[in-house]
């Protein structure tokens, strides 16, 4: 066999590049106008924005709720509105802000591109998170981040606090111009989903998996080191502007974590709310579908629980969108549920 | 920093945008410093090792081939290397120091220089060893031809094979030859391992340093007198960790000659560098998460689950894992030298459709087989001294060929293992001339490859385990088990989308007798390979980036 690769007679490369460069074009069409439209997640995304300015504009307690998956698994706005009547509190405008997978530094763009940047600021925000999603992460989906929830001017906080590598920030900018790049997890599950046989349970299975290997090594994907500058931002900016934060540590199945004793001193040090749903409810096994996500009964279950934690704390809550400092004492508690010792 | 990094493809894109604007003096310059630039990125200290391989082969290869250096020379020699051994060695902390300078901040500076005694070993003993040699260069200048080589040529081994030793085995032997004084029953010693680190491509460029003063030993290739030439052969940065490993006689003129690009020479460094990206980030990346789920769970403990199937369908994602990552690498390292004016050799070409073992060997790690065979087995006898010692040899050549990827008894037993199978291939004086004119012979030749890949794969799950007992009960499981899973079905259906057209245009390429073969086929040929390859490189790499394999090594 000849191993050479010189040749003499190669075509020259115009033709193949016009041809790569069509492909690219018809793929960011198809991608921009059939998948996003069918990515739940993408529409939910695009949404964002016209349900943070509907509920500023709402009368009464606006509350928004920043989490990921597990806090759309857990938490049911009807279940959440009906106990809270039910307890007495003038129901609140309700909206969920969430995206799969995400910790503190998604949140903080969230919050950041949906809430302060367009001058809209509910009078309180839930942050549900368990493990260590309070730390500063050290991995992101880029593409989301990129086509949704940060625009091009946002890129020196980005690249100050979030994206720190090299890979990350050249990942940032294409998928910030290049819509098939950013959406190209999504498009991969997709096309393997119909040649591999539940794939679906099978990826999750792996991935779950290779994050278990992880942390025997030492090595969370997350949080190398442990810092709090993301936390820390969103407790400046809430502050500086007038929203109250919730803090919500979220039970997981069979798995304990421990909070960052420096993310509960933030948490403390700016006078935010810190609610540790561990402590308020024991929830079978059984009502969860795996490690983090509930079943529709222990998500009706939680919801209920949570909202009668949170009536006391709502009825403090004014138009002003300010809390009594519940750590001093002074907040009036009444209803069926004390308020807990973890809230600080 | 490796080839799937954006910041390596910046870093080159700088490097070359410069590169061919400059001098051939000049461009050397620039390779070198990208080279120790590229290479420092992982640890700056390991440079030192580099440079002192460097430095021993250089004055090494002069000195077998009768040339002196001068009294100047060898004392800016000497001066480079204690400097480096200070710089690089005596534990100064860099960023410390750095930050001390933007702060002025003395205290900080002051504690990131060295200041234990500790700190200064290093640098002491290659002074004492730089002056030692200093004055012993004379005399051995003034020895007898034959006893000038050889003795040069012996400093040189020592050296090389000292370095390999000492950072790939030493803990090795340390921990084995404790645990067999334990076992005879002399208590337990106090010796402790060092906890060395590994550095990165140290097998590589020993191996490619030794094979120049060997060369000039026998005759095959004339030193050079440049020194900072010299350098660039032994650590030109495409093949510095992962090979291949080139020879002097076919690699240093194209050092020390002026380089040019060639007609056609973008096109094939871009299709090269494309196929080693696509096997790397789409291939092996992907098929490292299947073979990791198997693998780890058995080192683990967590096994309990898996079964026969499941083990076979693992190792055959790590087969084509281990292929994609290291030819994607040799690949990569062969474009991006074509860009630079240089040709590697192939270090890969189709070695799953082998059809014995000798066969795999000429196709797998082409340059590391062919150093084992010129270096070791021709010098051990190779087979002019009857079957016997021919077979003899051959174990001998594959156990290190073996033990030369790793400190590990399962890469040791890897390597006795292919030596059987060529010993066994070689009893039975299995041909490998398959006629595939007829119907029968193409369905010989399909049976021989079936059973050298499976073969091979058997191979793969001695290298990979990270115990024997994990490899005896993973064929265990095989030969009892052999229930169908939801993974195995999975892993199996992707391993089959991911990998099938690879292997398509690998048999197309075997058909045609050239690897590249695509380069001059039609454009409507071309179009949607291309296009195949780079769309799954934007769309389909895997999750987690994975380092090289043989980074390692």
């Amino acid at each position: 066999m000849n191993l050479s690769t010189s040749s003499s007679s190669l075509n020259p490369l115009p033709k193949l590049a016009l041809i790569l460069v069509a492909l690219f074009i018809l793929l960011e069409v198809i991608t921009r106008a059939v998948l996003f439209p069918m990515s739940l997640d993408f529409g939910r995304f695009v949404s964002y924005g016209e349900r943070a300015d509907a509920l500023q504009s709402q009368a009464g307690l606006r509350v928004g709720f920043i989490g990921n998956s597990a806090t759309e698994a857990g938490v049911d706005i009807d279940v959440l509105k009906d106990t809270l009547s039910t307890h007495g509190v003038l129901v609140p405008s309700v909206e969920l802000f969430l995206a799969d997978g995400s910790g503190i530094n998604t949140w903080r763009v969230i919050m950041n591109h949906y809430f302060w940047k367009r001058g809209n600021a509910p009078d309180l925000v839930i942050i549900t998170f368990f493990g260590p999603s309070l730390d500063d992460a050290r991995e992101f989906e880029v593409g989301r981040l990129a086509q949704f929830f940060t625009d091009l001017e946002d890129w020196p906080e980005l690249f100050q606090f979030d994206l720190v590598t090299t890979g990350q920030r050249v990942e940032w900018i294409l998928a910030s111009v290049w819509a098939t790049y950013a959406a190209r997890d999504r498009i991969k599950d997709r096309v393997l989903s119909l040649f591999v046989p539940n794939y679906k349970e099978y990826a999750t299975a792996l991935h779950d998996e290779g994050h278990r290997d992880a942390l025997k090594k030492g090595a969370p994907r997350t949080s190398v080191v442990k810092s709090h500058r993301s936390l820390q931002s969103v407790l400046q900016r809430a502050r500086k502007l007038g929203s109250r934060l919730l803090f919500v540590a979220y039970p997981m199945r069979d798995t304990q974590y421990t909070v960052h004793p420096d993310a509960l001193r933030l948490i403390r040090d700016f006078g935010a709310d810190y609610l540790d749903m561990r402590d308020l409810i024991d929830l079978e096994p059984t009502l969860y579908r795996d490690t983090y996500h509930l079943t529709a009964t222990g998500k009706s279950i939680y919801t209920k629980r949570f909202a009668e934690v949170l009536a006391p704390m709502l009825r403090t809550l004014g138009r002003s969108g300010r809390l009594a400092d519940t750590a001093t004492g002074t907040t009036p508690v009444s209803g069926p549920v004390a308020l807990p010792s973890s809230m600080k | 920093m490796n080839y799937t990094s954006w910041t390596f493809w910046i870093l080159f894109a700088l490097v070359i945008v410069r590169y061919w604007r400059l001098s051939h003096r000049h461009q050397n310059d620039l390779l070198l410093v990208a080279s120790y630039f590229f290479y420092g990125f992982w640890d700056y200290r390991f440079l030192f090792l580099i440079l002192i391989s460097t430095i021993i082969d250089y004055i090494g290869g002069l000195g077998v081939a009768g040339i002196r250096l001068t009294t100047d020379r060898i004392r800016r020699l000497g001066v480079l290397t204690v400097g480096s051994a200070i710089l690089l060695c005596a534990n100064v902390r860099y960023p410390d120091l750095f930050q001390g300078f933007v702060e002025l901040d003395r205290r900080r500076i002051l504690e990131a220089l060295p200041h234990t005694l500790r700190d200064f070993y290093i640098p002491f003993a290659v002074t004492a060893v730089c002056l030692t040699y200093g004055r012993a260069l004379p005399w051995l200048y003034e020895l007898p031809e034959a006893a000038r080589r050889k003795y040069f040529l012996v400093i040189s081994m020592v050296a090389n094979l000292g370095i390999l030793g000492f950072f790939k085995y030493f803990d090795f032997f340390i921990d084995n030859f404790r645990t067999l004084v334990t076992s005879m029953g002399f208590g337990e010693p106090s010796w402790t391992t060092l906890g060395i680190l590994l550095p990165a491509g140290v097998s590589f460029y020993t191996f490619q340093a030794m094979s120049y003063t060997i060369d000039i030993y026998r005759g095959h290739t004339k030193p050079t007198l440049h020194f900072r030439d010299f350098a660039l052969f032994v650590c030109f940065f495409p093949h510095l960790v992962a090979g291949p490993i080139m020879r002097a006689h076919t690699f240093l003129p194209q050092v020390v000659n002026p380089r040019r690009l060639a007609p056609g020479a973008f096109e094939q460094g871009l299709y090269l560098v494309v196929i080693g990206l696509f096997k790397k980030i789409v291939i092996a990346d992907n098929m490292a998460v299947i073979a990791n789920h198997l693998f780890n769970g058995f080192q683990h403990g967590e096994a309990a689950t898996l079964t026969g199937l499941d083990v076979l369908v693992g190792v055959y994602a790590f087969a084509f894992q281990i292929y994609c990552d290291f030819s994607g690498y040799s690949s990569i390292a062969r474009g991006i030298s074509k860009w630079l004016g240089f040709e590697l050799i192939i270090n890969f070409n189709t070695p799953y459709l082998a059809v014995s073992p000798s066969d795999f060997w000429r196709r797998w790690h082409i340059s590391l087989s062919t150093w084992l065979r010129d270096y070791l087995y021709v010098s051990l006898g190779g087979n002019r001294f009857g079957p016997l010692m021919t077979y003899r040899n051959l174990l001998i050549t594959m156990l290190l060929g073996g033990l030369w990827h790793g400190a590990n008894w399962t890469f040791f037993a890897w390597g006795f293992y292919h030596g059987a199978i060529l010993c066994a291939y070689r009893l039975l004086n299995i041909s490998d001339d398959i006629a595939t004119e007829s119907a029968a012979g193409r369905a010989y030749w399909l049976w021989r490859v079936f059973l050298m890949f499976h073969l091979t794969c058997i191979g793969w799950l001695l290298f990979r385990a990270d115990s024997f007992a994990s490899v005896w009960q993973m064929a265990a499981l095989v030969a009892t088990n052999p229930a169908v899973t939801l993974f195995a079905v999975s892993s199996f259906a992707t391993i089959v989308f991911y990998c099938t057209l690879m292997f398509v245009l690998e048999w197309w390429l075997e058909g045609e007798r050239r690897l590249d073969r695509l380069l001059t086929s039609n454009w409507l040929l071309r179009a949607p390979v291309y296009s195949y390859l780079v769309l799954m490189l934007v769309i389909f790499r895997a999750g987690e980036a994975h380092e090289f394999i043989y980074f390692q090594f």
